[in-house]
């Protein structure tokens, strides 16, 4: 028989022995880090630049990508975008810093409004000049506003009361209501209401004629070409990757302390916070409250909080479920909510809310008549209801879904054993959001876990819609005027309120209205979300902060 | 061989019709609307808003005149236009696509280039100290979930040691270099631009180090099990009888006997890789086809859907097909089969 030679033997003269071995591999992992060190080095890029006097170049901020789709100012409706869109264009009226309960001029200088409040005539700034040092004329604004409206895009019902757009001078506009609208002002601080340089949008393919929704075909072009009268204009934007923007040249205004901004999308938000730890980031925008947390004590970074005047809400609807039917098993799923150990999920990420409009928003009921968890009241209600030991029912929520930046699971856990603790089993469906989205939009649903985030900032935007045969309240709750008494008296006062000039008026209204919304809605309101924003306190010394646009780097300071 | 790559790729084209036909079925039947994913609460209450969406989108037609649409327009290599980005869904995939091949390439070649060397060595060693430390490290390659892998490295490499640079495809603040194939290093590079290209070197370094820690793992282990199986044949004997050096028997005559299961499992990593890893991606900063597929699909964009769902299949279709040949060149006794076959 022949032998074979072992094969462990010959290959290698010496054998690798265990002090060998470990030499090798670290020496491989030093080597690798060595050439990494040095490949960064080869590397012409910048990081961000440090204080102590030297000049910042360019700014750069860390933001979700999110759901942007275009920069098309009246194609555009989406949450991030309006944070661009804010240092592109001009918007005929404004907020103030980081106020949003008074509207200041823009591009209009002042305005007036008739005794019926259905018509606005608008003056425009003369100083106001566009990125190629043309001056914003009338012309531009009924442009801007036509198309708005014409093309048909998912802002367009901002215009549903808006009756005619008219150029009554070279420098004034008058807008024509068909309702009275008490919020049209705020509507038109919106960043999608943004005005554009029409000549050059014309000549890319923008129209405002009526059925512009199928012949306009500018969006693609804007969407890497501004042309507005903000302090950046767009330079360009990689999908996925960032969206760059410079300074402006011929800004009317003061113009920013930096040449260059760069929005750099990034995903995930703990790679948010390094790249500020690092200083590759002058600002994180998405941080989540846990993240917010652990960044105190670091005297190099600050984090501001903006209220979202986003809510999360747990909503019943009326007739998928014959226990949701009765208004006092509304009562007892209120009452059993522990509303303040709900906080302690999203600390810093979200705030308690009064009624159905948020801290903040004129009108807004005060947060300290907002629902308490009282469970002697929810079980008594279930009494009164005819069910004492409780009853079920299925609670679908989205299950990949952020309240702000505050998990969707976390809420709905909570909300669950909160009424499993009086005796009400909600049955958690966890579904996609766009699954939840259009079953709770054909009203379907049992009940839902949503989210509700600010079209505008204006109170509107809230009682209304919320209320008995709103847009939501209606389809989504199946929550008509006609079902009770108290239900067609709430509608009556949001009403009411829309026709209301009166600021006194309108928020003894409202305030009313949402005291009975408490009492008598089949929504539990449960909590505000805030936007946690963290900036490098050695390079920023200030950032003007909105609801709608979360930052303004327009208007952003440096030490 | 030629023929026979010729009549594969003629067959891909069925295959391809099929796959359409597949994803706009499954793509309908989700329960979602897409103008729920698209537009507003508000918005989505105005019959003008939502049939203006449906009508720009091609949504108010009839499913089959909606699929024959799709392939009309697909013959003349129109893939529609994304929901979600507004743009032609061509181009966001010339966006999207090299970067994925970047980092799918750099990743596979980082781990034929470690696996091969480590699996033979591990083969070779059978038993040994060695071995087990090569199968452990495998292990923990392939069995430790990329996303938190991603973190670590990103925390350590990065954050602690500085060594790593930001996440993303160039540093800020570094432009793009001129796009020709989409891929920053080879643009780089053509276009002369060596601080780019040392650049997005660096930049890809660590994300493909993760994603190689899967690849490696399994390539390792295949390649060990494959030498394994060739170690002990008589043919090796033989060449030891007439005097070849031992280097030599390995190299020479038992890996290129032992590849063709590493060839093929390269192949479906390589098509894996390709088909992009949406955590990684996620946690680079890099816009890539995971990405985008991943974002068609929750914004229910019936386009994206379709356009990743055929570039997909034209990827593992190629993959298959580069595999098949590559049989052919390694082994000839492969090659005379497929010469038999054709004639």
């Amino acid at each position: 028989m022949t032998e074979r030679p072992d094969l462990h033997e010959g290959l290698l003269r010496r054998p690798l022995s265990r002090r060998n071995f470990l030499t090798r591999a670290g020496a491989a992992v030093a080597g690798s880090a060595a050439a990494l060190t040095a490949l960064e080095a080869c590397s012409p890029g910048t990081t961000a630049q440090p204080s102590g006097g030297k000049k910042l170049d360019t700014l750069v901020v860390a933001v979700q990508e999110g759901d942007t789709r275009t920069l098309d100012p009246q194609s555009a409706n989406e949450l991030t975008v309006p944070m661009f869109l804010k240092v592109l264009y001009d918007q005929l009226v404004t907020f103030p810093g980081s106020k949003f309960d008074q509207v200041v001029p823009a591009l209009a200088k002042d305005w007036t409004v008739s005794a019926d409040g259905l018509t606005y005539v608008f003056n425009l700034n003369p100083a106001i000049k566009f990125w190629n040092g043309k001056p914003a004329t009338a012309d531009d604004l009924v442009f801007a506003l036509q198309r708005h409206k014409n093309y048909k895009g998912n802002t367009s019902w901002f215009q549903d009361s808006v009756a005619s757009v008219e150029k009554t001078g070279d420098m004034q506009v008058t807008l024509k209501l068909s309702v009275m609208n008490v919020d049209i002002l705020n509507i038109l601080t919106s960043p999608f209401v943004s005005i554009g340089y029409a000549a050059t949008m014309k000549e890319n393919g923008a129209t405002d004629a009526v059925g512009a929704d199928k012949t306009d075909t500018a969006q693609q072009w804007l969407d890497q070409h501004s042309v507005g009268s903000g302090p950046f204009v767009l330079e360009a934007w990689t999908h996925g990757s960032q969206i760059t923007m410079k300074r402006n040249p011929n800004y009317w205004g003061t113009p920013p302390p930096f040449e260059n901004v760069i929005f750099k999308f990034v995903a995930d938000q703990k790679v948010q916070k390094d790249l500020l730890v690092r200083g590759d980031a002058h600002i994180a925008v998405n941080m989540t409250p846990d993240l917010a947390a652990g960044l105190e004590g670091n005297s190099q970074i600050g984090v501001l909080t903006i209220p979202s005047l986003g809510f999360a809400w747990l909503g019943l609807h009326v007739s998928n479920n014959k226990y949701l039917a009765i208004p006092k098993n509304w009562e007892a799923v209120k009452y059993a909510i522990d509303y303040d150990g709900m906080a302690l999920i999203y600390k810093g990420g979200g705030q308690f809310v009064g009624g159905v409009i948020p801290p903040g928003v004129t009108n807004a009921l005060p947060v300290e008549e907002r629902i308490k968890k009282d469970v002697t009241r929810a079980k008594a209600a279930l009494q009164a209801a005819g069910n004492p030991d409780g009853f079920s029912f299925v609670l679908t929520y989205a299950q990949d879904n952020l309240y702000g930046n505050i998990a969707s699971t976390d809420i709905a856990q909570k909300v669950a054993a909160d009424l499993q603790a009086i005796g009400i089993q909600a049955t958690l469906r966890p579904v996609p959001a766009t699954q939840e989205s259009t079953e709770f939009r054909a009203g379907e649903l049992e009940a839902a876990l949503h989210y509700w985030g600010a079209d505008y900032l204006g109170w509107t935007d809230f009682l209304p819609v919320f209320g008995p045969g709103g847009h939501v309240g209606g389809p989504r709750h199946g929550w008509q005027p006609e079902f009770s008494p108290e239900s067609k008296q709430i509608a009556e006062m949001a009403a009411e309120a829309q026709r209301t000039l009166d600021p006194a008026g309108q928020n003894e209204l409202c305030i009313n209205a949402q005291r009975l919304m408490n009492d008598y809605s089949p929504m539990a309101f449960l909590f505000e979300s805030n936007y946690q924003v963290a900036y490098r306190k050695d390079v920023i010394k200030s950032i003007e902060t909105n609801p709608v646009w979360f930052i303004d780097v327009g208007t952003t300071e440096l030490v | 061989m030629i023929l026979y790559a010729v009549r594969r790729l003629i067959l891909m084209i069925p295959l391809l019709l099929g796959m359409t036909v597949i994803a706009f079925v499954v793509s309908r039947a989700m329960p979602v609307d897409p103008v729920v994913a698209a537009i507003g609460q508000q918005a989505a209450d105005h019959p003008a808003v939502v049939a203006a969406f449906r009508e720009r989108w091609g949504l108010d037609q009839p499913l089959p005149v909606q699929y024959l649409s799709y392939l009309a327009n697909l013959l003349q290599g129109d893939m529609g236009q994304g929901i979600y980005s507004h743009r032609p869904v061509a181009d966001d995939l010339r966006d999207y696509m090299p970067a994925t091949i970047e980092l799918a390439t750099m990743t596979i070649l980082m781990s034929a280039a470690i696996s091969v060397p480590l699996g033979i060595l591990a083969a070779i060693r059978r038993g040994g100290i060695v071995d087990l430390a090569v199968r452990l490290v495998t292990l923990i390659g392939v069995a430790m979930p990329l996303f938190w892998l991603a973190l670590v490295a990103l925390d350590i490499f990065y954050l602690r040691l500085g060594i790593a640079p930001a996440p993303g495809r160039l540093s800020t603040g570094v432009s793009p270099p001129p796009t020709i194939t989409g891929m920053y290093t080879v643009d780089s590079l053509l276009g002369g631009q060596f601080g780019t290209f040392g650049d997005a070197i660096a930049h890809l370094a660590l994300p493909s180090l993760i994603m190689a820690s899967w690849s490696i793992g399994l390539l390792t282990r295949i390649t060990r099990t494959s030498m394994l199986s060739v170690l002990h044949q008589d043919f090796l004997q033989t060449a030891r009888a007439k005097g070849a050096e031992e280097r030599r028997v390995i190299w020479r005559h038992a890996w290129p006997n032992a590849q063709i299961p590493v060839v093929t499992i390269a192949g479906l990593a390589y098509g894996d890789l390709l088909t992009g890893a949406i955590l990684v991606e996620t946690i680079f900063g890099w816009p890539g086809i995971g990405h985008y597929a991943y974002k068609a699909a929750i914004f229910a964009d019936f386009p994206a859907i379709m356009g990743v769902t055929l570039v997909f299949g034209v990827i593992y279709t190629l993959l298959n097909l580069a595999v098949d040949l590559a049989y052919g060149l390694l082994d000839p006794r492969v090659r005379t089969l497929m010469t038999v076959r054709q004639t």
